[in-house]
């Protein structure tokens, strides 16, 4: 794009150019700007810096994992244009979202429930699954089993379906508060937080 | 603890919670806020401490302003 009015420059993986970058959004749609969204590549400009003295641990290889996004980015840029790599481009861009299939065995991975202790939480998880499928309309079920079961970025899902970071919260908070009125009603989980000495 | 403590605290909602639009509008306010003093910050914008409780990209986004904030106040 030529004669933007703004030239925005980020790498994908940079949570700071991401958030500066919804901001740029909100500007330009208020103030009727242009915005000609340039990819840069933070792995190449820090180069010459010493990741051991200057980076936590990790860091180097997460930037150098960020290449490949930047791959992406460029050819999701050259097929669809411009607009194509801006705000919402780091979502876009994470693999594809598993939406119609519940992995359920992850669960007592992404909430810490230790298998040495199962016989605590077996049937807890059990009521859980089947509230899940009782009680929440299909979009709820779908949203909160893509988010909650299976791991999935909340901004990545609201890229997938096209909808938004609050829609999506919204329809979650919904879901997590007719989940738990269940398992209160069915005796599994306490009415008021368990308070520890 | 239980073992199902991390289980009951992601299905617990908070009645204050503002939701990410209006935690995005005041973020900024709240962050400049929080930078110097967290508690004051709940306290003026309940609603918005809530939904940062319970909203991980939107508890990222407040990280990164705070980092950016103190980055500003160390070079200045």
């Amino acid at each position: 794009m030529d004669n933007a009015d703004i030239n925005f420059y980020f790498d994908p993986l940079c949570p700071f150019a991401w958030m500066t970058s919804k901001w740029v959004r909100q500007v330009a749609a208020q103030r009727d700007y242009t915005v000609d969204w340039r990819l840069i590549s933070l792995r190449m400009l820090n180069a010459d810096v010493g990741y051991d003295s200057h980076f936590p641990a990790g860091y180097e290889a997460g930037r150098t994992a960020g290449l490949r996004l930047l791959r992406r980015s460029a050819d999701s840029q050259r097929r669809a244009g411009n607009p194509a790599v801006g705000p919402g481009c780091r979502a876009r861009i994470l693999p594809q979202v598993p939406l119609d299939t519940a992995d359920w065995v992850r669960l007592p991975d992404r909430f810490g429930l230790d298998p040495a202790r199962e016989s605590e939480w077996r049937d807890l998880a059990q009521a859980l699954r089947q509230a899940v499928e009782e009680e929440l309309t299909e979009h709820q079920r779908r949203i909160f089993t893509a988010i909650a079961v299976n791991g999935v970025p909340l901004d990545a899902l609201a890229a997938e379906l096209g909808s938004s970071r609050n829609a999506i919260y919204k329809t979650m908070f919904d879901a997590r508060r007719k989940l738990r009125a269940c398992l209160v009603a069915n005796g599994y989980l306490p009415e008021n937080p368990v308070r520890h000495s | 603890m239980n073992s199902w403590a991390e289980l009951d605290r992601f299905l617990r909602t908070d009645p204050r919670d503002t939701g990410c639009a209006t935690a995005m509008e005041l973020l900024h306010v709240y962050a400049e806020l929080a930078a110097a003093d967290r508690p004051a910050a709940d306290q003026r914008y309940p609603e918005v401490a809530a939904h940062l409780r319970s909203c991980g990209p939107c508890a990222e986004d407040l990280e990164g302003l705070l980092a950016a904030i103190r980055a500003d106040l160390t070079e200045s």
